[in-house]
């Protein structure tokens, strides 16, 4: 009996020493999957986008090169970091938004991208620079339920938006300074143009408005929910082309859209720099751009992709020109340095 | 060195080096990076206390948690002495269903919440149905909101410690009670509220811990004003990257409430303490 005891103790113990020794391999032992491997690791944000990008992307580019890209979610500019410093680096490529490159450079969490190996001159130019590689373009702009509102009485703009008596309703805002404070301001009459820097305490101002009755949201999913049951009548949001197009009760303005854009980039310390640079040549073709709209509505950020969509889903898009016109640019540059501070502000109005 | 003395020591050493690897080693990087090491500088806890917002932050975390634990403590004492009160099998069904929301995700928990208190959510058309009001009542973006879905969410923090408290209690002694001619509210405040007391301070002392560092529920349930410490540093952490701040701001989270324990341990009496916490 004791001696069964001691063995079966004993055969305990290797189980717990194997599985200690597993969990802390990765940290010390430094093993990126895909290092030194014909493959890539990708970062996404997971759901109907991400498994666009694999039937699109991912799957024919391991087709053409045989090199394979292995996935996985969670895009967090901290664990970037985390990897570069600790100098553990698993991403090869990420598709990051204009908003998280300006820290990721000043940080100096990128590779500089090799711009000799394939040509961009038919990809919108504000979106290509040294650290990354514009990939789909997203707008951030007025949607709203038209069933709210008496036909042709629908707000086509941020000015309809703080007129509360011309378009009764309650207003959704995203919590956060970035792209509200823009709005607040385009309202308050300042020009599209001269935004940046922007004046904090003018935004701040016109925002009071709406501070009390507005619904201030923080996960965009949220936002379909609140507009199709008219818990809200508009809110900015980047999803409503999506919906308007899948026949939801939501519809879409393009004047004074924040446009914004997400790019490929490359976590500095990476060993398939190669491989990812193929990868990037590889994605920003315009027939790979056109098929991803099927999947997502974002836009492409090659010129000639445009021209491959459906023309009724193309006139949606940000990237169209005419509505690239009607909005502005978003400054990812203005925000990455500015961020901290301005958040700050914007919380202590928040609470005050 | 005997065999089985090493192998506990294997036993008891593997364990606390994987709390060491994996909380205490991080637990001090996080105290020392909020403390700016290599060079040390409290500015950073500076700002905590120079800016008013992280002032005004910390007084509404404290508040809701302590709301949260009030709330929790009326409702879920009640409902595990029902649940003490039920046979086996009830017994059984109901701590399932208490436990049953666990398996979901606070995400999830949260989408529910929003469906049943928005403007034009369940409760209030109800309301409204009833001809009880005639516009909605704001039961959400609010703290109101914050607080009816925090303590949905802490409850069984109350109640499975109380449950145990009372299912511990020796029946003979409720039969003793009456049997000296006490009558039932007598009988439950000399003899079963304080044998439960133990537990109840332990559940009350869990809920309020983890109320303290609940992040997407004010975020969804809350107006503009509903922000808890832990937003802040879910901010700082991830979208600005300003480590030095948001680990001072968990530092000092983290402070307040070893403080607030020791203080509620002295406060309590030495028995209740001793037996549960």
């Amino acid at each position: 009996m004791i001696r069964q005891q001691s063995i079966s103790r004993r055969r305990l113990l290797q189980g717990a020493v194997g599985a200690a020794a597993a969990i802390t391999a990765p940290a010390i032992g430094g093993g990126a999957r895909a290092q030194g491997k014909n493959e890539l690791v990708f970062v996404g944000f997971g759901g109907a986008y991400q498994d666009g990008q694999t039937k699109v992307l991912f799957e024919p580019f391991e087709k053409e090169t045989g090199i394979k890209i292995v996935q996985t979610t969670g895009v967090e500019i901290a664990k970037l970091k985390a990897q570069v410093e600790s100098k553990n680096v698993e991403w090869d490529f990420i598709c990051l938004p204009d908003r998280l490159r300006a820290p990721a450079v000043q940080d100096g969490l990128l590779e500089k991208l090799d711009y000799s190996r394939f040509s961009t001159a038919d990809l919108i130019k504000d979106t290509v620079t040294d650290y990354c590689c514009g990939a789909v373009t997203i707008a951030m702009q007025l949607c709203y339920n038209p069933q709210a509102f008496a036909a042709g009485k629908v707000p086509s703009g941020w000015l309809d938006v703080w007129d509360t008596a011309g378009f009764p309703g309650r207003r959704a805002m995203y919590a956060s300074p970035t792209y509200t404070l823009e709005f607040a301001l385009i309202a308050a009459g300042v020009a599209k143009d001269r935004l940046y820097p922007l004046d904090v305490d003018k935004a701040l101002k016109n925002l009071d408005k709406f501070k009390k009755d507005a619904i201030w949201w923080t996960q965009f999913p949220q936002v379909e929910q609140f507009l199709i049951s008219k818990e809200a009548v508009m809110s900015p949001w980047t999803r409503g082309v999506t919906a308007q197009l899948a026949g939801k009760p939501i519809h879409v303005s393009y004047d004074g859209a924040a446009i914004t854009y997400e790019g490929w980039v490359i976590p500095k310390g990476t060993k398939n720099f190669d491989n990812a640079m193929k990868f990037i040549a590889f994605a920003t073709q315009p027939q790979r751009q056109a098929e991803l709209v099927k999947h997502i509505s974002f836009g492409p950020t090659n010129a000639k992709a445009l021209a491959l969509v459906d023309p009724d889903v193309a006139k949606l898009l940000p990237s169209h020109p005419d509505n690239f016109k009607k909005g502005f640019l978003f400054s990812g540059e203005y925000w990455g340095s500015n961020l901290a501070k301005v958040t700050e502000r914007f919380n202590e109005w928040r609470v005050s | 060195m005997s065999r089985s003395t090493l192998n506990s020591l294997l036993l008891f050493g593997l364990p606390a080096l994987f709390i060491a690897t994996f909380f205490v080693v991080p637990l001090v990087n996080s105290v020392a990076v909020s403390l700016g090491v290599p060079e040390f500088t409290l500015a950073a806890y500076r700002r905590l206390v120079d800016v008013p917002v992280y002032r005004a932050v910390y007084g509404r975390t404290l508040r809701v948690a302590l709301i949260v634990t009030l709330v929790c403590v009326v409702v879920g004492y009640p409902c595990a002495y029902y649940i003490s009160t039920l046979g086996r099998r009830g017994r059984i069904v109901a701590i399932g269903l208490i436990a049953l929301p666990f398996m979901l995700s606070v995400l999830v928990r949260n989408y529910v919440w929003m469906v049943l208190l928005q403007d034009t959510g369940l409760v209030n058309r109800l309301l409204i149905g009833a001809g009880w009001i005639e516009t909605p009542v704001r039961l959400m973006h609010n703290e109101l909101g914050v607080l009816i879905a925090m303590a949905n969410m802490l409850l069984p923090y109350v109640i499975f410690p109380v449950l145990g408290a009372l299912l511990a209690i020796p029946p003979e002694l409720r039969t003793a009670s009456a049997s000296l001619g006490a009558n039932g509210a007598r009988t439950f405040w000399r003899v079963t509220l304080p044998l439960t007391s133990a537990g109840t301070a332990a559940g009350a002392l869990l809920t309020f811990i983890v109320g303290l560092g609940f992040y997407i529920t004010p975020a969804m349930m809350g107006g503009a004003r509903e922000m808890m410490v832990a937003n802040l540093i879910a901010f700082n952490v991830r979208d600005v990257l300003n480590w030095t701040l948001a680990f001072s701001l968990s530092t000092s989270l983290l402070a307040s409430t070893i403080v607030l324990y020791f203080a509620y341990r002295a406060l309590l009496p030495r028995v209740a303490t001793l037996q549960a916490i």
